[in-house]
């Protein structure tokens, strides 16, 4: 365990090696904290949980948004000062978001969990030590999660053995994971790179064919990450909770939020809109929640308003959504359910826009360029048929997920081929290696 | 395990397919991104069997330059985000070397790259792509399929791009008077000499070429430092003479020549190199 402790460390300082030491710190914060937590007496527990939670926020605030609110709120002639010139320039520190989220799940599952309370009561400090560095710096999961639950990770803590490796699972997710990322998100990624200013000079079905190929190359490049991410826990002999279930299948936006970045809709659910009261203090709080809890969950992406908008938007829709289903009985007619799919996705897609352009102005400009004078005679080119064919592989596998109950055995004798065919692709088709999107946040 | 065997086997017998194919059946090239076009440039002509007279080495600011007259004997090996340095590079690892280089001076500080000579640098590498062609960047099977679907090009309104030079050429302005990295137009400057001074060893005549661009741009301070380099390095080497009309020629981003005007530049430099054969054609 210490060996793997040192390796994902070392792997974390190969990626921004400035940023070790404010891992380190956060580990060793946390594994005193969550140790107290659980050992010391009763009547000063919950101000050890506080001291952890406020030492984590305030960390991730720090060095995440202090950036931001310099910017917005205060004067900017006051920028070449050394106090306000320092915040500018504070660095983001790789996967911040992702362990600081982590070092909180550690602090209140050893409050609430019984298991998680045992197991560290039950430890010396130098073991709980190692454990806890491990939970948190495991390699597979640091730089962009997904995000662990103290309770599912560090009951798995122990000795691994190779006869236990399932072979089959880990050649499958790290095949499946290397084919998304390589194959499907770093081609798009060079395709999807004309969304910029001035949009006026693309047709606007361009436009469009290039956001949908954009949301393809999100999740190609955010699901390819977390299957590598799965596989190589498993060879270690982890299990990692499944990041993403086909989420451009939902049918609604919770049903989207139960597919996408599963982990950290877990995380906002159980340590964030539980907390706030969820949706058992009555309509209007149940609503506020629901749109407090996205706002902040789209600022977690990135320190710009622009990501607070696109929370801002997938709240309003599930507030919109709750609204409507609590007055309309559902039709589970198929064309009715492809529908809701295709509005589901039309919607997310076009909020991803938020993702992709720096500024506001700019999405406003994407807008305008959808307007109908430009709406003209349309000639298919390559970049069209290229967003085609490489989010064909994506369509096929959502297909073969839908089926997958009714032709079993098909499918069943033709994965070996369909394997061979990603493997021969990796190989022969991946495209020019670009950063994970995930990464900066 | 026996799934595990069960792909790579048949990983195996695609691969053996996908080979024979390419054998059999000659693909036309399709690509997308400037990447790729690089790239494939870059391997068509360290693969390729022809020789050439007269090559010429730049920036994207050479693209779709043609040389009337010359043109079967004749290719422009420029790089798009890159500059000459890679081409010259290129050039140097070929067994028969060209009797005239054209070199574009206008970026001179873009530095070598390592994943496009790579192929001409590492035997193995070469020889794994020459071998298994479907590692070659146009035989990859969606390019090949969208070089059979697809006939044009990344469709873009020009009518409607035009009418944003000004745009386009402020955003250039601002970063070419912003970003000037001294040191590197510098280093990159005594390598092109080192070529240069190799190529000219060898009997192959240089020629610097500053490719027209909007007035404006010709003062940003990038483009003063470069000049200033160009003079200090290669005042010995022979110059293409500036376009006679500047003010005939147009950009669509104050660098790049709109395709009209870059007719009519190929058309000067072409006239250039053969009214001048004497100086660089020896055979003559």
């Amino acid at each position: 365990m210490p060996f793997l402790v040192i390796v994902s460390t070392y792997f974390y300082g190969t990626a921004y090696w400035k940023a070790t030491a404010i891992l380190i710190i956060s580990i060793l914060v946390n594994t005193i904290v969550s140790y107290k937590v659980s050992n010391d007496k009763k009547q000063n527990v919950k101000a050890w949980l506080y001291l952890g939670i406020a030492f984590n926020l305030g960390t991730l605030f720090f060095f995440k948004y202090i950036k931001l609110f310099t910017l917005t709120f205060v004067d900017s002639r006051l920028y070449t000062q050394p106090f306000f010139h320092f915040l500018i320039l504070v660095p983001l520190p790789i996967g911040v978001s992702f362990f600081t989220f982590e070092g909180i799940s550690l602090l209140v599952d050893s409050y609430k969990q019984k298991e998680v309370r045992g197991i560290i009561k039950n430890q010396s400090f130098y073991s709980h030590f190692v454990r806890s560095s491990l939970f948190i710096s495991f390699f597979p999961h640091l730089i962009a999660g997904p995000i662990l639950k103290a309770d599912q990770f560090i009951p798995q803590i122990g000795i691994k053995y190779f006869k236990n490796i399932n072979w089959e699972k880990v050649f499958k997710q790290l095949i499946l994971g290397y084919f998304l990322k390589m194959v499907v998100a770093d081609n798009l990624k060079d395709i999807t790179a004309d969304l910029i200013y001035p949009f006026e000079i693309y047709h606007p079905v361009t436009l469009i064919i290039l956001l949908f190929g954009y949301s393809i190359q999100i999740f190609a490049d955010f699901a390819g990450y977390s299957l590598i991410a799965l596989g190589l826990a498993s060879l270690l002999g982890y299990d990692l909770i499944n990041n993403f279930n086909f989420p451009y299948i939902s049918k609604s936006f919770s049903e989207f939020w139960t597919r996408w970045h599963i982990s950290l809709s877990r995380w906002l659910k159980e340590y964030l809109y539980i907390p706030l009261g969820g949706n058992r203090k009555g309509v209007f709080r149940t609503y506020f929640n629901l749109f407090i809890v996205m706002f902040l969950g789209g600022l977690w992406h990135g320190a710009t308003w622009n990501f607070a908008l696109w929370g801002t938007i997938h709240g309003l829709a599930l507030a919109i959504e709750r609204l409507i289903n609590n007055y309309f009985k559902p039709n589970n007619t198929t064309w009715y359910k492809a529908l809701k799919v295709i509005l589901v996705f039309t919607v997310v897609s076009f909020a991803w826009l938020f993702f992709k352009l720096l500024t506001i102005h700019e999405i406003v400009n994407f807008y305008k360029a959808l307007a109908p004078a430009y709406w003209h005679s349309f000639t298919l080119s390559n970049r069209e048929w290229y967003v085609f064919f490489y989010c064909l592989p994506v369509l096929f596998y959502y297909i073969l997920y839908l089926l997958r109950n009714r032709y079993t055995l098909t499918i069943n004798k033709l994965e070996p081929f369909l394997y061979a065919v990603l493997l021969f692709l990796i190989l022969s088709n991946a495209g020019f290696s670009g950063n994970f999107i995930y990464f900066r946040f | 395990m026996r799934f595990i065997l069960k792909v790579t086997f048949l990983f195996i017998i695609i691969v053996f397919a996908y080979t024979l194919f390419l054998k059999v059946y000659p693909v036309k090239a399709s690509y997308y991104s400037y990447l790729q076009e690089n790239q494939i440039r870059a391997e068509d002509f360290h693969f390729g069997n022809q020789t050439y007279d007269v090559i010429i080495v730049g920036s994207s600011m050479s693209e779709g330059l043609t040389l009337p007259g010359l043109n079967k004997r004749s290719t422009t090996l420029n790089f798009i985000g890159g500059g000459s340095l890679t081409g010259l590079a290129l050039i140097k690892q070929k067994k028969k070397l060209p009797k005239a280089i054209i070199l574009e001076t206008n970026w001179l500080e873009r530095p070598l790259d390592e994943n496009l000579i790579r192929p001409a640098l590492n035997p193995l590498y070469s020889s794994f792509l020459n071998y298994l062609p479907f590692l070659q960047e146009k035989n990859h099977p969606i390019n090949v399929l969208t070089g059979q679907v697809s006939s044009t090009t990344h469709a873009i309104n020009f009518k409607e791009a035009m009418q944003y030079v000004s745009y386009n050429m402020g955003r250039n302005m601002e970063f070419e008077n912003k970003y000037v990295d001294t040191l590197q137009i510098k280093e990159s400057a005594k390598k092109i000499k080192k070529y240069v001074d190799y190529f000219e060893q060898h009997g192959v005549k240089i020629y610097m070429m500053e490719l027209p661009a909007h007035p404006k741009m010709w003062s940003t301070k990038r483009n003063i430092e470069t000049k200033r380099f160009v003079e200090l390095y290669f005042r010995k080497v022979s110059r293409i003479p500036p376009y006679p009309n500047l003010n005939a020629l147009q950009t669509y981003d104050g660098n790049h020549l709109v395709e009209s005007s870059r007719e009519k530049y190929s058309t000067f430099l072409a006239n250039f190199l053969i009214k001048n054969k004497n100086d660089w054609d020896h055979n003559l």
